[in-house]
């Protein structure tokens, strides 16, 4: 199986902007290091679910994957080629086989443009059918998300939230893409419509072989929808592997505790003992060491003082965690 | 068991609208008891934020009025108090806490301030009495440093932490009954479990009365001790929280239930509810889930259904309940 998308030591900062007082002082200037070393590969029709707490990075992955942002070191592979530092033409080129679907769905739709305008607007810039063929490409768009045909003229106004996802996905699928980039595309939206839209991404993943990464908070969607799944924390992974894997038999303790706070739906559940303290750190001041020292519930000395652990390859998953390092285990035995 | 603290019978909250005056909640009955956790569960629209919200008579909108129906609280009818006596309620028996905390605290206010304002007005404690007081709320619901985290404003709060303050705020005058409207909702899952803990830890020790309004079934699960389903402005079913999730006897919550990720093995595509929620203005006429219903029959769109008693504490409002559960569609599999 051939790789999508290969990313290798990707990463993303954002400086902050510095007061008269900072620049007087020659204070060095502070840094958000939203992504900070991320390398995985996605193969051709796989779903990688992205899932960590807010702030840790996803969204900014999403984006970079996608050359939306500038990117500080690393490099992102698409289909072999190279996204990052390419010209208007080439990204246009990319932009037309990679897509996304946002979280907000009227935010991301135009409020003065019908769902028919919206959708032909896409085909007639990317040119993907002749002008002629625009109306019945629309037509068969919006049959393929499950919109009835006569809302075409309607605005997002006149649309329930998840009629305005489907038209969102309806457009990122109007120029065939081979990824779908979906960022939080379902939490802004009713449970019984939830179901709705998630049913949907499965259609096209299993009927187009569309590969796509999903990225939400909710881990129960991810495991639902995702073959391999990537735990972010403080703009690293820090688990990744097969969706199953991490889910019944989690390595890391960040995803331990992260799987142990998922409400559960059982009719005896209760709240789960092991819950973890505090809240991410800020990533303007990310710990030195592993940077989930702070809260990890099985910290050793090497956890603070050593280098952030690299991931270390355990079969179906990859862990960065000094737990599982073989280094480690010949100094205590 | 327990005595009832709240009592809401045949609640009806109206608006009026250029179109006419529509009814939001439809004659709502239900109890709270002392020490016992309510959850309030529907999706947008349903009218389980507004239910809320009319008990407090913090109506959003001057339009929006109760029209009928009695709210018991302590033996008293609170729908007949005028501004100046449900202040007296507002804080001192009931206490409610938002989804959002950063739009329900003042920003120029210093957190320490806020809560002690609600003590000076209620209880008439002089300034520095009430700050102490403040404080060792701040202890009580887990922040640390609480007499240093007094002056600070809420900006310098995390997410977790301010609804940790609104909390504090909500329990400064030592309400019997706590509203929590989608607590959670804006939190991630690892500090959500944190919340939840908490709620639980309040009610074990202070005896405290929870109805918890939110989307989420996971999270009623965990917490609640008796669950009421409402769907566009009814409720529709009521009953304890194992008897409802595993052997619900209406559609609509089956379907909820069933709509969830994780019943369903990984990959393969959910029961969902057709359609989508009604919006106030076009209410189906009879039972309002009928359209959606898959086991609705001319009788459904024709008959108001009534909330009638199922089993000893299980309410429903489906005329259909008694087939559906002999049919083994409905009730414990």
């Amino acid at each position: 199986m051939s790789n999508l998308l290969e990313i290798e030591n990707l990463k993303v900062h954002f400086p902050l902007p510095q007061g008269v007082v900072e620049l007087l002082t020659r204070k060095p200037r502070r840094v958000v290091k939203a992504v900070n070393g991320v390398s995985f590969k996605l193969g051709q029709g796989q779903t990688l679910g992205l899932v960590g707490e807010s702030g840790c990075g996803k969204t900014t992955l999403s984006r970079a994957m996608l050359g939306l942002v500038d990117v500080a070191g690393g490099s992102v592979r698409f289909d072999g080629q190279d996204v990052l530092g390419q010209d208007r033409a080439a990204r246009l080129a990319l932009r037309r086989r990679a897509q996304m679907v946002f979280q907000d769905p009227f935010a991301s739709l135009n409020p003065k443009m019908s769902v028919g305008g919206t959708l032909a607007e896409v085909l007639k810039f990317h040119r993907m059918c002749p002008p002629r063929e625009v109306p019945a490409r629309v037509a068969e768009l919006m049959q393929m998300v499950g919109l009835p045909h006569e809302l075409s003229d309607h605005k997002p106004s006149e649309l329930s939230g998840g009629q305005c996802q489907r038209v969102g996905v309806a457009r990122a699928l109007a120029v065939s893409p081979d990824l779908l980039v979906a960022d939080e595309s379902v939490s802004a939206l009713d449970v019984s419509i939830q179901a709705q839209i998630l049913n949907l991404f499965l259609n096209l993943q299993q009927e187009m072989g569309l590969t796509m990464v999903f990225i939400a908070h909710d881990l129960g969607v991810v495991w639902h929808l995702c073959q391999t799944i990537a735990v972010m924390y403080l703009g690293r992974i820090v688990e990744i592997g097969a969706a199953n894997e991490i889910f019944q038999n989690p390595r890391h303790p960040y995803t331990r505790a992260l799987i142990s706070a998922i409400p559960k739906m059982h009719p005896e559940a209760s709240l789960s003992a092991d819950l973890l303290s505090g809240e991410p750190p800020s990533p303007l001041d990310i710990p030195g060491g592993c940077a989930f020292h702070p809260r990890c519930p099985r910290i050793m000395t090497r956890c603070r003082s050593g280098p952030p652990p690299e991931l270390i390859n355990m079969g179906p998953v990859q862990v960065a965690c000094y737990l599982y390092d073989t280094e480690q285990r010949k100094t205590i035995t | 068991m327990n005595a009832k603290v709240l009592e809401v019978r045949d609640l009806e909250v109206t608006i009026e609208t250029p179109a006419g005056v529509l009814t939001a909640i439809d004659r709502a009955s239900f109890d709270l008891r002392k020490g016992e956790i309510l959850g309030l569960v529907g999706e947008s629209g349903s009218g389980k934020t507004l239910t809320g919200r009319a008990i407090m008579r913090l109506l959003p909108s001057k339009k929006m009025a109760i029209r009928s129906g009695t709210i018991h609280v302590n033996g008293e009818d609170i729908t007949r108090y005028d501004e100046s006596r449900m202040r007296g309620v507002r804080g001192r028996i009931i206490g409610m806490i938002f989804q959002n905390p950063s739009s329900h605290l003042d920003p120029v206010m210093t957190v320490g301030k806020q809560i002690a304002e609600s003590i000076k007005f209620h209880e008439g404690l002089s300034s520095k009495a009430s700050l102490l007081r403040a404080a060792e709320l701040l202890r009580q619901v887990d922040i640390p440093d609480p007499h240093i985290r007094l002056n600070s404003f809420s900006h310098e709060f995390s997410g977790g932490m301010r609804q940790r303050a609104m909390i504090a705020m909500a329990l400064a005058c030592r309400p019997k009954i706590l509203i929590a409207d989608e607590p959670t909702t804006a939190l991630d899952v690892t500090v959500q479990a944190q919340i939840l803990n908490l709620l639980l830890d309040l009610r074990q020790r202070r005896g405290l009365s929870i109805m918890l309004v939110t989307h989420d079934l996971g999270v009623v699960a965990q917490t609640c001790d008796t669950i009421a389903v409402m769907y566009a402005g009814r409720l529709v079913e009521r009953a304890t929280k194992k008897d409802l999730l595993s052997g619900p006897l209406h559609p609509y919550t089956k379907g909820l239930i069933a709509s969830q990720p994780g019943k369903t093995q990984p990959r393969q595509q959910l029961p969902s509810i057709s359609g989508q929620p009604p919006a106030l203005a076009s209410f189906p006429e009879g039972c309002r889930f009928h359209p959606r219903c898959e086991f609705s029959e001319a009788e459904c769109q024709a008959a108001v259904p009534a909330l009638e008693q199922a089993d000893r504490d299980h309410y429903t409002a489906c005329r259909r309940w008694h087939s559906l559960v002999q049919q083994k569609v409905l009730g414990a599999a």
